[in-house]
């Protein structure tokens, strides 16, 4: 991979991370009063963006053969399964990732 | 983010006139308090360095200089940014979509701070710290955070969010080398980005006020695959959750209760 793409490339996600922190300290910070839109905003922006990027993330199945859409699938319904009921993030995202890797090498391959 | 530290000496000098009759025990107060912030941190210590680890090992996969593991977790500083980064490295995504990814992927976090703000203000280059790391778990500890008697506030504070981002850093860095080691095959592992939202979306939606905003977001981003590209589905999908979620604002805003009282 190219430092000229590289370096950039982490700059942003540094960049974004830092500048959507500082957000409320920056606009509300001197006693300034809080805008009841962006407040809103915020609110019901973190769920739908978190759901887009679930749908975003499953943007590659593919209907037409079970072995593109079953694996993610079956790992989704186990990560939901397991993170409602263990409320472990470790567990889930670690355990649900070998699963799925488990699923698409062995049995759908 | 240690730049400051030569930044230090100066901001030393208040410190040295808050403190200017009682050096020994400032100093005898600085183990204590590196002591106390410790023993706050340490649930975030196993958290970290496992979570790190996970890290670690993805990046592993992307089979550049073991450098940038660190680097990635001194500058990014964020479990997810971090986990999604690899992949969009991975799959050489241009600057323009992880830009747009990025902004979609943290922007739960513009209200994050909020409760916040009281505690941080004046703390010098010590609250841009805090703000730099503001981390899900470093907010847990520092919201229920019980300051020991004496102490400095922002110096405790700055302490607690050194030390886990610290954690998170070692946690990083041993995932990279245990996964530079290891020899597996990886095909799937880049799935941790989905199974990171599907926890965090299940979370979420406990709680009923969630469950509109994600429903959006969730049927905006569906017809937005369908009408467009895979690659160009993102900015439509966000510009129509944006105007369906103003749209129906007064219905929706009725669920929050903490947001009416600061309007009303």
């Amino acid at each position: 991979m190219s430092l000229s793409y590289l370096i950039p490339a982490l700059l942003i996600m540094a960049a974004v991370m830092f500048s959507l922190r500082a957000f409320p300290f920056v606009l509300f910070g001197r006693g300034k009063k809080v805008s009841p839109m962006i407040l809103y905003l915020g609110h019901v922006m973190a769920p739908a963006a978190v759901a887009m990027l679930v749908v975003y993330c499953l943007k590659d199945i593919d209907f037409s053969s079970p072995n593109h859409f079953l694996p993610e699938l079956i790992a989704v319904a186990a990560i939901s399964g397991v993170h409602f009921w263990k409320r472990n993030i470790l567990l889930s995202v670690f355990g649900g990732t070998v699963l799925y890797m488990i699923l698409v090498q062995r049995v759908f391959c | 983010m240690m730049f400051p530290l030569k930044k230090q000496g100066k901001c030393g000098i208040l410190n040295d006139t808050f403190f200017i009759s009682i050096r020994q025990p400032a100093d005898f107060m600085n183990k204590a308090l590196f002591r106390k912030a410790f023993i706050i941190s340490m649930p975030v210590l196993a958290g970290y360095l496992a979570l790190g680890s996970a890290f670690g090992v993805l990046f592993s996969q992307l089979h550049i200089s073991f450098f940038w593991a660190p680097f990635m977790s001194l500058t990014i500083y964020g479990g997810s940014m971090q986990i999604c980064g690899v992949p969009m490295l991975q799959e050489h995504l241009p600057l323009l979509e992880i830009l747009f990814l990025s902004i979609v992927i943290n922007i739960r976090h513009i209200v994050y701070g909020l409760s916040l703000i009281e505690a941080f203000r004046g703390g010098g280059w010590r609250t841009l710290y805090l703000i730099f790391s503001l981390t899900d778990e470093t907010y847990a500890l520092l919201t229920t955070l019980k300051l020991p008697e004496g102490a400095d506030r922002y110096k405790f504070m700055m302490t607690v969010s050194a030390l886990n981002h610290l954690y998170w850093i070692v946690g990083g860095m041993i995932g990279a080398a245990a996964g530079s080691l290891l020899n597996f095959n990886a095909k799937g592992i880049e799935f941790s980005m989905t199974a990171i939202f599907v926890a965090i979306l299940t979370d979420l939606v406990r709680e009923k006020k969630n469950r509109i905003p994600a429903v959006v977001g969730g049927a905006a981003t569906i017809l937005a695959r369908v009408l467009f590209s895979t690659k160009t589905m993102l900015p439509p999908a966000m510009l129509a959750v944006l105007v369906i979620l103003l749209v129906i604002r007064g219905k929706l805003s009725k669920m929050f209760p903490e947001f009416m009282e600061k309007t009303s």
